[in-house]
């Protein structure tokens, strides 16, 4: 009796301590490409370098078929099992947030920190993004519908999943019908595509953007040798050996290597970590951290992440 | 005697047997294992999680061959998916992984036995008229516009284990 307690003890350890991988977050938003063609832009001064860019919420308020398109998808997306971050929620929620950030105050008369970087990184922050374009044609008195849907993935710039294609054209059917129709068409082909980029993610691991750089007060740079494990290298080419022991497979790219940057790409994380927890970015450079922390280095090190998909190591202080 | 009884109910048992044999290969054959060359287009979007094909189906009686016709509209969204004819159909099949309709074999032959579930995913559409054309003396070559529910489909096979949820493993 008490063996099979103790098994069944054991069982239920196990399945509570295997948690689940980190979900990433989707979100149908409208390409630049319409934003621009249907006029809604903001214009942005940067450093005296005019930028044009798209201007969600104007486009949401007044684009009935935008608005349309979107909450189709999403429904479908749900009704597969995958429910999405709604583009117009997200954009009120930032706004809210900062209006209270902005009013919050403590007993004491203190108001809650928030660096430039924090008011920065106050933005939607999906994983991936569902890319919609459409474009209504008339061919004399038929219309139809050009429709594109592209999943980007937000860190690696790569489009892991697409559909599109051009509806058949109609005298009489209205341009919502005709969205609408597109939408049907094309949602689960998409999802086909999207399930091949999840199954790859469950087979050789989350695909990350890794960058380590050096505040510019520190004492060293990436160049600066030192002995570890037997052997005299350079702490880029330590931190490079640590990639290549803590990937899939040791898969990854140095893209970019100087005394200052090091930019690895396509490096492939576990979703899990040794314990069984699910794995981030974070939680994956971690261990380094802690490395260099110790001697024969002896480096403080800030983490900054860019959501589920980017991390920086910057070396020399927090 | 006893040994012409014995005799003859082997060879009963054996002509029995290879009879059962005939018969689920004829089976597989209609389920469109054997011989997956029918034809299939695409004819448009239907309601929400629907799509219309025109598919053909081989039988010795047009009444066959129609029937048939709906087994391989089923097939063609599971395992091959649509890429003719008009726009609004999936092009990418059900299943993707290689080797998965071999692999649950057993789960595919009941599926599409004779009366199989599969007719729950079916439905002939319009006014039920059918492209005959009579290719020899035996056999019948049937099109038919169908309606797949290609949503309860994959739910079905979702279900059954046979393809992942959308996100599962998140």
């Amino acid at each position: 009796m008490r063996k099979l307690l103790l098994f069944f003890t054991v069982i239920l350890f196990s399945f509570s301590t295997f948690g689940q991988a980190k979900k990433p977050i989707i979100m149908v938003v409208p390409s630049d490409n319409w934003c621009i063609k249907n006029g809604y832009t903001q214009m942005y001064d940067e450093m005296g370098t005019l930028k044009t860019l798209p201007d969600y919420k104007m486009a949401l308020q007044n684009e009935t078929d935008l608005l349309m398109t979107i909450s189709k998808i999403n429904t479908m997306m749900a009704d597969r099992g995958f429910p999405l971050v709604n583009l117009e929620t997200a954009l009120k929620n930032i706004e809210q947030e900062g209006a209270e950030i902005a009013m919050l105050g403590s007993k004491s008369g203190g108001s809650v920190a928030e660096s430039p970087i924090d008011v920065l990184q106050r933005t939607a922050n999906a994983d991936i993004i569902m890319q919609l374009t459409y474009v209504v044609n008339q061919n004399g008195p038929q219309r139809s519908v050009t429709f594109m849907l592209q999943g980007l993935d937000a860190y690696t710039g790569k489009q892991i999943a697409g559909a599109q294609g051009t509806g058949t054209p109609s005298f009489a059917t209205e341009t919502p019908v005709l969205l609408e129709e597109a939408v049907l068409a094309h949602i689960d082909d998409f999802n086909s595509r999207l399930q091949d980029h999840f199954n790859d993610l469950f087979t050789n691991g989350r695909e990350i953007v890794f960058q380590t750089r050096i505040w510019d007060t520190s004492m060293i740079d990436f160049e600066e040798e030192f002995d570890y494990n037997g052997e005299t290298l350079e702490l880029g080419e330590i931190i490079e050996d640590w990639v290549f022991d803590n990937t899939v497979q040791g898969r990854y790219n140095t893209s970019n290597y100087t005394e200052n940057v090091i930019r690895f790409d396509q490096v492939r994380i576990p979703l899990y970590d040794e314990r069984g927890r699910a794995n981030d970015t974070r939680r994956w450079i971690r261990d380094l951290r802690t490395m260099l922390g110790k001697a024969p280095f002896n480096q403080e090190c800030k983490i900054y992440t860019r959501g589920l998909g980017e991390v920086w190591l910057i070396v020399g202080e927090k | 005697m006893a040994k012409k009884i014995t005799y003859l109910g082997t060879v009963l048992l054996l002509m029995f047997s290879l009879g059962i044999s005939a018969q689920s290969r004829k089976e597989k054959k209609m389920a469109g294992y054997l011989i997956g060359n029918y034809e299939v287009e695409c004819m448009g979007t239907g309601m929400d999680g629907t799509q219309l094909i025109k598919v053909w189906g081989y039988g010795k009686k047009p009444e066959d061959a129609a029937y048939q016709a709906k087994k391989n509209a089923v097939h063609a969204v599971i395992f091959k998916g649509i890429s003719g004819g008009q726009p609004g159909c999936m092009m990418r099949p059900l299943v993707t992984k290689p080797g998965a309709e071999v692999q649950h074999a057993d789960y595919f032959n009941t599926f599409f036995a004779n009366g199989g579930h599969y007719l729950s995913f079916v439905s002939q559409t319009g006014d039920g008229t059918m492209d005959r054309i009579k290719v020899d003396k035996k056999q019948y070559k049937v099109g038919v516009v169908v309606a797949v529910k290609h949503a309860e489909l994959r739910r079905e096979l979702e279900a059954a284990g046979i393809i992942p949820k959308l996100g599962q493993g998140f």
